[in-house]
């Protein structure tokens, strides 16, 4: 109870911040960030593309703490946080790999390539997918929660493979932005790619802390329920 | 598809996905609080 009134604090803060960071972010890249000289306008996809990507890496890897975490304290504090996280990891995964071919369409006219990086991400979006709906399926909430938890463990394989396969596997085509030995990011685009990295951070720190408020309402709203029924049946 | 048409169409994605999921979560949450006002009230009652 009292850390689900520690989140609505924190939805009130973390709300408009959002709405400001967001609104900065947006003017940098539209205003500020030149527009990159071979692929022209369209490049300005690369800002948020990115930002959406390292928000579901993060979001998996909170899944990933989440459920070790549940695992050993067997506190479902741990368990709302996995979930809401893996939901919000979903959601911008969905955003990169549609993005993603609407980028790559216009400037290398393919929408998609079974290149290493799409495929592990389509297995990433998949596995967390599969993840979300086994929650929604009804059953004992320890024996869900437990087995959500092995499942989010073991899914997070799947993740450093998404991230390194640019490096790994030379054939992709899916340029590579961080330590990129041939250049990488022009300097001017820095600011409105940090800026937008920072402000889909702060979006995901604020969904986070209010879907977990939420799955620990639905936890105590199951709690109130099954006391009813046990008044009500003996 | 045109460039300029790609970026409308990859930022309306992002801001759509991104706001359904705020409205979902926002009707979630006052779907349970409602609930939950009922129970604790039913279960005021009884006691």
């Amino acid at each position: 109870m009292v850390k689900m009134e520690r989140g609505r604090v924190w939805d009130y803060f973390l709300g408009p911040l959002a709405y400001v960071v967001l609104s900065v972010a947006i003017y940098m890249v539209f205003v500020v960030a030149p527009e990159e000289k071979m692929m022209g306008v369209v490049q300005k996809i690369f800002y948020f593309h990115v930002s959406a990507a390292w928000v579901a890496f993060l979001a998996f890897f909170v899944v990933f703490v989440g459920s070790i975490m549940f695992l050993i304290k067997r506190d479902y504090f741990w368990d709302g946080i996995s979930l809401a996280s893996a939901e919000i990891g979903v959601v911008f995964t969905t955003i990169v790999i549609t993005t993603g071919p609407i980028w790559a369409k216009t400037v290398w006219n393919a929408w998609w390539t079974w290149d290493p990086k799409l495929t592990t991400a389509i297995i990433m979006w998949f596995i967390y997918l599969a993840y979300v709906v086994l929650r929604l399926a009804a059953g004992e909430e320890e024996k869900t929660a437990r087995f959500a938890a092995i499942f989010g463990i073991i899914g997070f394989l799947d993740v450093p493979l998404v991230f390194a396969a640019g490096r790994w596997w030379q054939k992709t085509f899916h340029p590579i932005v961080f330590n990129n030995p041939s250049g990488g990011l022009d300097p001017a685009m820095k600011p409105a790619f940090f800026i937008s990295l920072f402000a889909f951070t702060i979006l995901y720190i604020y969904l986070l802390v209010k879907s977990t408020r939420i799955n620990l309402m639905q936890r105590e709203l199951n709690r109130l329920k099954d006391m009813v029924k046990e008044k009500i049946y003996g | 598809m045109s460039k300029l048409t790609a970026l409308a169409l990859a930022y309306f994605i992002i801001w759509t996905l991104i706001f359904l999921y705020t409205v979902v979560l926002g009707q979630r949450q006052k779907q349970i609080k409602r609930e939950l006002e009922l129970i604790k009230e039913a279960l005021n009652k009884r006691s």
